[in-house]
């Protein structure tokens, strides 16, 4: 299965690692990280947001979260999907 | 007025969130030097995110691109120039008027993609190299869109085979270059350092 990885652990950052699952899987997205506690739910549901747009499904997703806001989150879980993909990041 | 700009890392998105908040008159959104070769396509998805939605106050905001001798530099532009928040992208080593030609046409071919007023999208031309200041005439009367000619400070002191002093005198005949009555008449506006 492959993986990628994109953020940094500084503040207000937050590190996404993408795996690929078997075909039928579903996605599966985990949190940790200083804001998990409060804002675990929001997260998700900006993680799921972006993956949809992206047409992605059957992934799993690790955030590490260290206070990103969700532009922040969404520009990282869009970078690792297209560094999973090889496609060009643009 | 252009008298203060604030660089800010492309891949930093706590630099990116406060960087307003320091009272430049500008900020460049840096994916060239600021960003490591492996962190260029991570960079240029969080400039392009911030651009699309970030807050940057009363700044001018430009991104840095890589230079078009290298292969980012398509991608870096077709990622920004679609955003309204940007007001131009600066282009590092610009040696001459044909650096400009072809940002020109790739601008153009993009904001035509983008149902953006052809020319929207300023060009700020960064003199890094004895040649590039010598042809500052040429790439200055390029395009509409150059809007401004910065001469560089290390790059172009390694150019020149020289090494940098707290005087600055090594860079002096190089600026002064750059105010010459032939420079000035390729702008129809013009500022010490950029026309409006």
């Amino acid at each position: 299965m492959k993986t990628a990885q994109a953020g940094t652990l500084e503040s207000m950052d937050c590190v996404v690692t993408v795996t690929e699952r078997e075909k039928g899987a579903g996605t599966v997205v985990s949190v940790t990280g200083s804001s998990s506690v409060r804002f675990k739910t929001a997260i998700r549901e900006k993680t799921g947001e972006v993956l949809t747009a992206l047409g992605e499904r059957d992934l799993s997703v690790d955030i590490q979260d260290n206070g990103a806001i969700d532009l922040v989150l969404a520009a990282r879980v869009e970078a690792a999907v297209k560094r999973l993909r090889g496609g060009a990041v643009s | 007025m252009r008298r203060t700009m604030l660089y800010l890392p492309g891949n930093s998105p706590g630099m990116l969130l406060r960087g307003h908040l320091f009272g430049s008159d500008g900020l460049v959104l840096d994916l060239e030097d600021a960003v490591a070769l492996s962190e260029k396509e991570n960079a240029r998805v969080l400039v392009s995110r911030f651009l699309e939605r970030g807050e940057f106050g009363n700044c001018e905001v430009t991104v840095r691109i890589n230079a078009v001798d290298s292969r980012y530099w398509r991608d870096d532009l077709a990622a920004v120039v679609p955003w309204p928040a940007l007001s131009g992208i600066r282009a590092p080593k610009v040696e001459g008027p044909d650096t400009v030609k072809i940002l020109d046409e790739e601008l153009s071919s993009i904001e035509e993609k983008h149902g953006i007023p052809v020319g929207r999208t300023r060009i700020f031309c960064l003199l890094e190299s004895a040649k590039g200041i010598w042809n500052a005439y040429g790439t200055a009367a390029a395009s509409p869109r150059v809007t401004a000619i910065l001469p560089g400070g290390e790059d172009l002191a390694a150019d020149l085979r020289t090494s940098r002093s707290a005087e600055g005198t090594e860079l002096e005949w190089a600026r002064r270059m750059l105010v010459l009555p032939p420079a000035r008449r390729a702008w129809t506006r013009w500022t010490p350092f950029s026309r409006g």
